[in-house]
């Protein structure tokens, strides 16, 4: 099948290219040589035609774009009609992970102090994103709290970092008609019966609200919880500080099926959607494989939207958590210096997007070790055609793998052999 | 070479044994090659900052690896692999040779790999040809001026070359001859001339370097396949011999191997070649089983892997560091990452070959880590981590 996809005479002469959008009826039984397949098709589909709209709730970014942009609405009235409307959002995370891996950001606390030292790299990752398909830019405020500045010796630039990173991700947003999000996250002092500590995260969480809401944000994300507690507190810190601005709370899910203070991720959802968040669900921690079960139960007892953004690493039943990983040579843990070694490929990313359409989920995304490539494959699996997707591969243009007919044989053939 | 050697491991100022004849001055930075020194014949005779910056135990660590990182980031398209974003983004290359010098690369390379008129052809911008390759040479030497690096230009394998053909040859030369005039009328202080899988392709384009580079230093590397020979049935380390023979003032490999699989290699070039070698491979686990990245079998799939899901098999920061170090005491003197690179591998490269970039700034420091960390800082979160590892208990 895959060699005859490549054959020029295949597409113009037996098959015209409407054909192409069905998915093959699969000559082998492998599922990968399917998803691959599916790949390629795709691929091809957003190489050669625009997209189809196949349901009325899958539109393209443009599309919905020109609609937010002609009416007037309120920041917050954009989210909530977007999302009430059956539409899905998708959110580029990762941020920290990707400063890191370029060199910009230190592992091990993990603040992004980038954001004053190097805005215009803050700016162009934004823009990167949403040229990969976001359709949020999320500020860059992750471990930008009291507790991880003090931590670094910096408490003193908090607010100056919380500002620009609002602004920056409002100027990116405004610029591309995206929406404008916020960011909270686990503060790493939360302790369950002590009422200082709870004190203290509740100050915390307050300080980045206000200055989120000061910012003019669509929406705030409270993201990245290990117990119910904290991000209950984070959205009653919302709810009584924003003003009105919805809130997305997600929790991270462990290599147990339930928080760290014992209840099982569905239920501990359900509280959050009933206590008001606009959206719930989890983000980071696990990978696409190991947190797919979680949210299919999460998606049975939840009525309203739900949020999947897993890391793009390849967890499993043995090792659940990206924190749990072993160097296969080694066996030593590999968070997070040696992660690298255990990503998914783009297949897998797009076989993940499959299936959290299938399921339903309307807020989907990618966590730490997101970048623009996985970005694109997960918005082209839900039908999207970002920006970015002109740069879809197109493997019969390459001089070894590619159209026979337009190659030499040296190349593909004999050089192929070399190189196996 | 046994005091080549030798001086490698230490930094040591020591000259070499004869004081400097005077056609061999020492110049930091030149954009043209004076007249007077065209006059010798010998290669050796005449001004080479490159050689200059690789004697005496010195050594070059050089970032590339451009054209995956943009596909990467969504502004290259796998399968051409054309530099578009030179004229699409200029803003983003010029980023990412700051980023790449920020994390510790001595060379900013012109992005000029797959620039040339075949490729461009095939997308159809042939008329694109000369404001491409301008522009990414532009975008390097302004980084490299206000960095204080070197500036390199870049031709490489084109795909079209057919030893038996001779409208081929005198086509490839063609493309090579335009690509090396507009490098040197930027300035480059020398040429990277790679990924051939084909000698005499390689030796053409160290022909026409010698013959319209006015003198500008040229590394040659070769992109070695599954075998151990060129595609000719040449020993890897006989063909790069004769290169450095030629007049190539670097010689050795680029791409298509890992860490893994290079290095039997170039400890075979070590052997034969007296002057500097260069070393980049690919970023990806290759194994015995599996030499190249093209060979690579992603084990969930059981399917190549190349190129969608390569990031599957990328390697660990201690793979690469482990390859740095053998690197380093194997005595490779100008070494790098090819595709697959990026920041936090290149600082890896660059802290095992002793230096310390801007970026060693923001090197892991885990003892700072809420869950990881020092647990006289972050009592409450030991218990925590354990949620984290290795299933339910």
């Amino acid at each position: 099948m895959l060699q005859t996809l490549f054959d020029p005479g295949f597409f113009f002469v037996n098959y015209p290219f409407s054909n192409c959008y069905a998915l093959p009826k699969a000559v082998s039984h492998n599922k990968f040589d399917l998803i691959k397949e599916t790949f390629i098709l795709l691929c091809l589909r957003v190489q050669f035609s625009e997209p189809e709209e196949t349901k009325s709730n899958i539109v393209t970014a443009d599309h919905l774009r020109e609609i937010r942009k002609s009416r007037n609405m309120p920041s917050s009235g954009r989210f909530l009609e977007r999302l009430s409307n059956g539409q899905s959002l998708l959110v580029a995370e990762g941020y920290l992970f990707e400063i890191e891996r370029r060199g910009y950001l230190k592992a091990g606390a993990f603040v992004p102090e980038v954001v004053l030292e190097h805005p215009h790299l803050v700016k162009a990752l934004h823009e990167e994103f949403v040229h990969a398909g976001s359709d949020v830019v999320l500020a860059f405020t992750y471990y930008a709290h009291r507790e991880k500045l003090r931590v670094i010796g910096k408490e003193d630039i908090l607010e100056n970092i919380n500002r620009k990173a609002l602004s920056i991700a409002k100027e990116v947003a405004r610029e591309t008609g995206t929406l404008f999000a916020g960011n909270i996250c686990n503060t790493t002092v939360y302790v369950r019966d002590d009422e200082q500590a709870k004190a203290l995260a509740r100050s915390m969480f307050k300080e980045q609200v206000e200055w989120a809401v000061e910012a003019g944000v669509d929406y705030i994300l409270a993201e990245t919880f290990d117990e119910v507690g904290e991000a209950m507190l984070a959205l009653e810190v919302i709810k009584q500080y924003g003003k009105g601005t919805p809130a997305v709370v997600t929790l991270v899910p462990s290599a147990r099926d339930v928080t760290f203070d014992g209840l099982s991720y569905p239920e501990a959802c359900l509280r959050l959607e009933n206590a008001g968040a606009a959206v719930v669900g989890l983000n980071c921690g696990r990978g696409p494989e190991t947190i797919l079960p979680l949210i299919a139960e999460i998606k049975k007892v939840c009525k309203g939207p739900v949020a999947c953004l897993p890391v793009p690493y390849r967890t499993s039943c043995q090792f659940k958590t990206m924190q749990s990983l072993v160097h296969p040579k080694t066996g030593e843990k590999s968070f997070p210096i040696d992660l690298p070694a255990h990503f998914v490929g783009r297949s897998e990313v797009l076989e993940f997007g499959l299936e959290c359409k299938r399921l339903g989920v309307e807020y989907v995304g990618l966590c730490c070790g997101n970048c623009s490539h996985y970005m694109r494959t997960l918005a082209e699996s839900y039908g999207r055609r970002p920006a970015a997707s002109r740069f879809s591969p197109d493997m019969s243009q390459h001089y070894m793998y590619g159209d026979k007919a337009k190659f030499n044989k040296y190349n593909t053939e004999d050089l192929v052999a070399a190189k196996n | 070479m046994a005091s080549i050697r030798n001086n490698l491991n230490h930094k040591s100022t020591e000259f070499r044994k004869a004081p400097p004849k005077h056609y061999e001055i020492k110049i930091v930075r030149r954009k043209t090659t004076p007249s007077w020194f065209m006059a010798s014949t010998s290669v050796e005779m005449q001004s080479n900052i490159l050689r200059d910056r690789l004697t005496n135990g010195k050594t070059l660590v050089v970032a590339e690896g451009y054209v995956f990182e943009f596909e990467r980031r969504g502004y290259l398209q796998a399968g051409a692999f054309v530099p578009e974003v030179v004229t699409e983004h200029p803003e983003l290359v010029k980023q990412l040779h700051e980023e790449f010098v920020h994390a510790g690369s001595d060379v900013v390379l012109a992005f000029t790999y797959y620039g040339h008129r075949e490729k461009l052809r095939l997308i159809g911008k042939e008329d694109q040809l000369e404001v491409l390759n301008r522009k990414a040479l532009a975008i390097a030497s302004e980084v490299a001026r206000e960095t204080g690096m070197l500036f390199a230009g870049n031709i490489c394998n084109t795909t079209v070359y057919r030893g038996d053909d001779p409208d081929s040859v005198q086509a490839v030369r063609d493309m090579f001859t335009e690509q090396v005039v507009w490098a040197v009328e930027a300035g480059v202080d020398f040429i990277v001339a790679e990924t051939f899988a084909k000698f005499p392709e390689a030796m053409l384009a160290l022909e026409v370097i010698k013959e319209v580079g006015k003198g500008v230093p040229a590394v040659v590397t070769l992109a070695a396949s599954g075998r151990d020979v060129t595609a000719e049935g040449i020993p890897m380390e006989e063909a790069c011999r004769q290169l450095e023979e030629a007049g190539a003032t670097v010689v050795g490999l680029n791409c298509c191997r890992g860490p893994k699989t290079i290095l039997p290699l170039m400890a075979k070039i070590r052997k034969v070649c007296k002057g500097p070698i260069a070393c980049l491979p690919v970023t990806y686990r290759t194994s015995s089983e599996y030499p190249t990245f093209h060979s690579l079998i992603d084990p969930g799939s059981n399917q190549h892997a190349f190129p969608f899901d390569l990031p599957a098999l990328c390697c660990s920061r201690r793979e690469i560091k482990e390859f740095a170090r053998e690197c380093r005491d194997l005595g490779v003197e100008y070494v790098g990452l090819c595709c697959g690179n990026c920041s936090h591998y290149l600082r890896v490269v660059a802290e095992e070959y002793g230096r310390k970039p801007p970026a060693s700034k923001y090197s892991p420091d885990m003892s700072q880590h809420f869950m990881y960390g020092d647990k006289s800082k972050f009592e409450q979160n030991s218990a925590l981590l354990k949620t984290f590892q290795n299933g339910s208990s």
